[in-house]
């Protein structure tokens, strides 16, 4: 009787035994699974990649006459004042999900010489969708120079900072 | 406890250990975007990934030069000619798509080869590629000349804001005559959940009384990063009509119309420009006869009305290349495979229009 109490026993300790140890085992798969899997695909992606795709979405925006549409009004040549939020929407929408982006936008003039950069819209000193400030070290820029066509007798240098940085980053 | 539960009990935990680690594996061989290889075979995967794309290939006209094939190709790249970087040429990447005519089409081996993956015949890398448009745009017809359309981005989300111009285009076919082509475009933009509501009706009832065939073409863009599809959602016939095949090549649709057709009308569809050619008979031969240089270069949909005896065809012809999220143009050695998968993505352009660019690499030998 006392021997049959004892296996009992000893039965239910392997079986606490073995469920503690798959406990430990689904925890650390799972711990692994989290590290090694982030959730956008561009995680492990070199910096190097980073700025390629950044100069990629740059540069199909561009070859389409895309920037010349949505910065410029086509009959007075200004700037079109919902330039910024289209700007906004659309790389919201074009970049992969998990990254985030801040994209300053310079006209460049010649004075003296000189190349000098100005914000293109003092409204929008930088079109984000990252509501923190970024830390230029862990983002990677790209830098993109478009010629737009002459709209309405205006010829313009645009120098687009694009940053990118992946959301694990900030996690 | 019973013996019998303790076996019962860690068989189950066994089974459940394994089924885990087996999904977990299955997982990492079958992500690679999310596992993205090594550093080394990432940075083989970038460079041939831009020697795909910014290079033509030899000879550089391939794509649409039908006496090249597999043997006689002698480099291979996308790019399009006399274009910027990142443009593709259609008919190249047509030539990949297993929709293609199989003896058009290129074997990913020889592919291989050029690309330096082979050594003495044996594949030391395999590769595949993945081309589908940016987005993903469907049409629901949810009463007459009402329409839900609903765009999503590639990778499924809902297209929010994207701008999207519809263009219908309705046909009046009577007693074997063409009564009426007419077509409008129409302005919209999608909502939070990327859907859009289409109202013709009021268009519609401004024209002459009839039984109209509906064909739309829907366009939806992001700063021009733009997507294309055509419905023929109240036509009689769609699909090829008896004895008419449309060839496209050098970007050109080429019509070769047989049969005893009476009269017909062909429309050329591209984001800016819509026109309409009517083709006739040609005195001592059979069929219907349109030049090439009646065709728009840069269209992207071809319409054709045919008319024969006492009944009407409405034809449809699709983009180049055609291929949805849901049915990318795959090509390539194998499956992507292995812990060592390398994914590069690029966003690229053919015929006008936005596709996401996937290669995928990865060494033979950890497979």
């Amino acid at each position: 009787m006392a021997d049959e109490l004892f296996m009992n026993r000893k039965g239910i300790s392997k079986i606490f035994e073995a469920l503690c140890s798959t406990v430990i085992l689904l925890i650390v798969i799972s711990v692994f699974s989290q590290l090694t899997a982030p959730s956008n695909p561009y995680s492990f992606q070199a910096e190097a990649e980073l700025r390629k795709l950044g100069y990629n979405v740059l540069q199909q925006m561009a070859i389409k006459g895309g920037i010349d549409n949505v910065f410029f009004n086509e009959t007075t040549g200004e700037l079109n004042e919902d330039w910024g939020l289209k700007v906004k929407i659309a790389l919201q929408n074009i970049l992969p999900k998990g990254l985030f982006f801040n994209l300053t936008v310079y006209n460049a003039t010649i004075q003296d010489d000189h190349v000098v950069l100005q914000l293109l819209d003092e409204n929008y000193p930088y079109i984000s969708n990252f509501v923190r400030k970024f830390e230029e070290s862990t983002a990677v820029g790209t830098t993109y120079i478009y010629t737009t066509k002459n709209i309405a007798g205006k010829v313009r240098i645009l120098v687009f900072y694009l940053n990118l940085i992946r959301g694990e980053s900030y996690g | 406890m019973h013996i019998t539960l303790d076996y019962l009990l860690t068989a189950f935990l066994i089974v459940s250990l394994l089924t885990l680690s087996i999904s977990t594996i299955y997982l990492i061989s079958y992500n690679p975007l999310y596992y993205g290889g090594g550093p080394e075979i990432r940075e083989i995967a970038e460079r041939v990934t831009d020697k795909i794309l910014f290079t033509e290939g030899a000879p550089p006209d391939w794509g649409s030069n039908y006496n090249i094939s597999s043997e006689n190709l002698t480099d291979f790249g996308l790019h399009m000619r006399n274009n910027s970087i990142y443009v593709l040429d259609s008919d190249k990447v047509s030539r990949l798509s297993p929709e293609t005519n199989e003896s058009l089409r290129i074997d990913p081996i020889a592919v291989a080869e050029l690309l330096g993956f082979t050594e003495d015949g044996i594949l030391n890398y395999g590769f595949s590629i993945r081309i589908y448009p940016f987005l993903n745009i469907s049409v629901e017809e949810q009463s007459q000349y009402y329409y839900v359309i609903t765009v999503k981005r590639y990778d499924g989300f809902p297209a929010a804001g994207a701008r999207v111009k519809a263009i219908y285009i309705a046909v009046l076919i009577e007693e074997s005559k063409v009564k009426n082509i007419t077509w409008h475009a129409i302005m919209l933009e999608t909502n939070i959940n990327g859907v859009c509501y289409l109202n013709l009706s009021e268009y519609i009832s401004g024209l002459e009384e009839g039984n109209y065939q509906i064909i739309l073409v829907i366009y939806a863009d992001y700063l021009e990063y733009r997507s294309a599809m055509i419905s023929a959602i109240s036509t009689n016939e769609t699909g090829l009509a008896p004895g008419l095949q449309l060839q496209a090549t050098r970007g050109h649709f080429t019509p070769l119309i047989a049969g005893e057709w009476d009269k017909g009308y062909f429309i050329s569809i591209s984001y800016d420009y819509i026109s309409a050619v009517r083709i006739g008979k040609k005195k001592g031969q059979p069929g219907l006869e349109l030049h090439e240089a009646e065709l728009d270069p840069n269209a992207q949909f071809v319409v054709v009305v045919l008319t024969k005896g006492g009944s009407g065809f409405v034809v449809i012809s699709g983009a180049r290349p055609l291929c949805t999220p849901e049915s990318p143009i795959i090509f390539g050695t194998s499956n992507p495979r292995g812990l060592e998968v390398a994914a590069v993505t690029r966003y690229v352009t053919i015929n006008d229009l936005s596709f996401i660019f996937e290669f995928y690499l990865w060494p033979m030998s950890s497979s």
